[in-house]
């Protein structure tokens, strides 16, 4: 379903795919917002939850290094999260990972495989509100890594790309309770503060000898290692969703995330990506 | 209604207040990713392949080449109006400058690359005349390897690093001439391939752990910006062969062939004959220019382990040549040689 409406959506907004995820949040808000017909759990209750999610995912990708043409491309989008919530704090752990096959229209053999995962951790105190009241606002460190590894086809000897980095960052979430309803609207943000990126000198380790010859291999992974702030490294993420309670151990979150992506190396990667996410909660 | 109005209302604002900050952080962030698929006008690619080449290629300190001249020479030469097959043979001619053996341009229909690092030499090497009146047809081959035991001394043919030799037929390869008192390889005309097979052969020729070159990889924009080298070692194989060698080289021993040759060029028991080899000891990496062409080109710089170039090639211990007269009476002195010096 979510697929079909983002074909449908993206011959017309395909430059301006930022329209596309507002339309997005807009239309899940505004669903959430004049449904008034819930009852249940109005309380966030302390304890463990356990949550899996699929998403939609619209990834559009431009890695310099092997061309200025984006590539974009649809996919699913997977995560599985953890997360213990106290009287005044909540820590989070959240995996989460997409396999994207990304096109470029106008260069139908250029194309690319992504692998992208991240772990997220983040430990979140509560500045103002509680459970028991409708707004509640959390903010806290964490720390965050990612691994993507590219496949580029049509291309020769180099046709691979690799980062990981791991994150200190920063987070920050909003709750809004509406009413009696047992609806919460969410909005969760994470900003890099500081960063070491790893990104092999080559791009991979190397395609063809190096791969035999173990005493080469570890050459390049962390000889292109770097500390740094927003100028080399950013990934913004941000989900807004709405939970719903359903009873007393499960919930349902619909959340529309998206992520913001920047390498800013020799090898310099931006990526944007867009997801409509279903998640279902296991609270313990 | 006026409940779940003045409900909504605290609602409302906190959604539009979400969704404005959304809005705002989302399309300044897109637009800072700058994530607009580029131009593919005719000047824009030509801009484009400059701009990439002068950030990325590897040998401009090296050659002594100044790419800004090259820039001032080609664009006078280009408008969006000409025809792709004019645009395409002017940035063929722009990335002739280079004379490299990697850099290429490759279209839907076209391919241009430049070959004179061994067309504009002496072949010194007639393959016909090996087989017919040195192997007299008659020699056996492993892989894509050709070779025979004439008088106690072998010889191998390996004329394509691009055709893999498997581990298993390197080892049959080696103890077919584990009784003999020295070996030829001959790699004359092999463009190169993939640099495992000529590490396979190669491992097979060491006792121990070999530093056999170093690499350096560009780092960032500037034409001599480049990461720390990077030694490259390889390992020996169970099967060693102890003997003398003799490496047969000529002007399109290239790429991963001059890459072995260099190796072959740190053994004390080994000596190499005839010419130069072509060069090419860069990797080739490569770029989707807007159009869809397809850009080659040098990404590294291949160093000896004493920390010198090999982008000009490997020089011989002996350098031996083919005459015009040695070719028609099917005679190669370069083979000839070689075999007398391990007799």
């Amino acid at each position: 379903m979510q697929a079909v409406l983002f074909a449908g959506i993206k011959r017309r907004l395909r430059k301006k795919h930022f329209l596309l995820s507002n339309c997005f949040a807009s239309a899940i808000a505004f669903f959430f917002l004049f449904a008034d017909t819930a009852t249940g759990q109005t309380e966030e209750d302390a304890g463990w939850r356990i949550s899996a999610g699929v998403s939609g995912s619209y990834t559009v990708l431009k890695e310099d290094h092997f061309s200025r043409q984006t590539l974009t491309g649809y996919a699913p989008a997977y995560q599985l999260t953890l997360s213990y919530s106290g009287k005044n704090s909540v820590h989070e752990l959240g995996l989460f990972y997409s396999k994207d096959i990304l096109r470029n229209d106008l260069i139908p053999a250029f194309s690319a495989e992504q692998n992208y995962v991240r772990v997220i951790y983040s430990n979140m105190y509560t500045i103002t509100g509680n459970t028991e009241k409708a707004f509640l606002l959390r903010i806290g460190p964490g720390l965050s890594g990612l691994i993507a590894r590219r496949t580029y086809k049509e291309l020769i000897n180099n046709n691979e790309s690799f980062e990981t980095a791991v994150s200190l960052h920063a987070a920050a979430e909003a709750h809004y309770r509406i009413g009696g309803s047992g609806l919460i609207l969410k909005n969760n943000i994470i900003l890099p503060v500081v960063s070491l990126l790893a990104q092999p000198a080559f791009g991979s380790e190397r395609s063809e000898a190096d791969i035999e010859e173990k005493e080469t291999a570890d050459i390049s992974y962390f000889k292109g290692a770097s500390v740094g702030g927003w100028s080399s490294f950013v990934l913004v993420r941000n989900e807004f969703g709405i939970s719903k309670e359903i009873s007393r151990h499960h919930a349902l979150t619909a959340a529309y995330i998206w992520e913001f992506y920047r390498v800013n190396t020799s090898r310099k990667i931006s990526q944007a990506s867009h997801q409509l996410s279903l998640r279902y909660t296991y609270i313990l | 209604m006026s409940r779940s109005f003045l409900l909504i209302r605290p609602i409302q604002s906190f959604f539009y207040a979400c969704w404005l900050l959304l809005l705002f952080t989302q399309t300044s962030c897109e637009k800072a990713l700058n994530l607009d698929d580029v131009p593919d006008d005719k000047i824009s690619v030509f801009e484009d392949l400059w701009r990439y080449m002068d950030q990325h290629y590897s040998l401009f300190a090296e050659k002594g080449i100044s790419w800004d001249s090259v820039y001032q020479a080609y664009l006078p030469k280009l408008s969006d109006d000409i025809p792709d097959r004019q645009f395409f043979n002017v940035l063929e001619s722009m990335l002739a400058t280079l004379k490299d053996g990697h850099v290429a341009l490759i279209s839907e229909n076209d391919t241009a690359g430049y070959d004179n690092f061994y067309k504009a030499f002496p072949l010194n090497f007639n393959h016909q005349n090996i087989t017919r009146n040195y192997l007299q047809n008659d020699y056996k081959t492993i892989g894509p390897v050709e070779f025979k035991i004439v008088e106690n001394i072998g010889y191998i043919y390996y004329g394509s690093f691009s055709e893999n030799i498997t581990d298993e037929e390197a080892d049959r390869l080696f103890l077919e001439m584990k009784d003999t008192k020295g070996l030829i390889i001959d790699v004359r005309n092999n463009n190169g391939g993939q640099l495992i097979n000529a590490n396979r052969i190669f491992s097979r020729l060491i006792k121990e752990r070999t530093l056999v070159k170093y690499e350096r990889t560009k780092k960032g924009k500037a034409h001599d910006d480049f990461y720390d080298p990077v030694p490259y070692y390889i390992s020996p194989s169970s099967v060693y062969y102890a003997p003398a060698l003799v490496l047969l080289t000529n002007r399109a021993c290239y790429s991963a062939c001059n890459d072995f040759a260099l190796y072959i060029s740190g053994l004390p028991r080994a000596r190499i004959f005839g010419d130069q080899t072509g060069g090419g000891g860069a990797i080739p990496d490569n770029y989707i220019l807007p159009n869809g062409w397809k850009l080659q080109y040098s990404s590294t710089v291949t160093l000896s382990p004493a920390g010198k170039s090999i982008e000009n090639g490997i020089v011989p211990h002996q350098s031996i040549g083919i005459s015009y007269q040695d070719e028609i009476s099917g005679k190669d002195p370069i083979l000839e040689k070689a075999f007398l010096s391990l007799q």
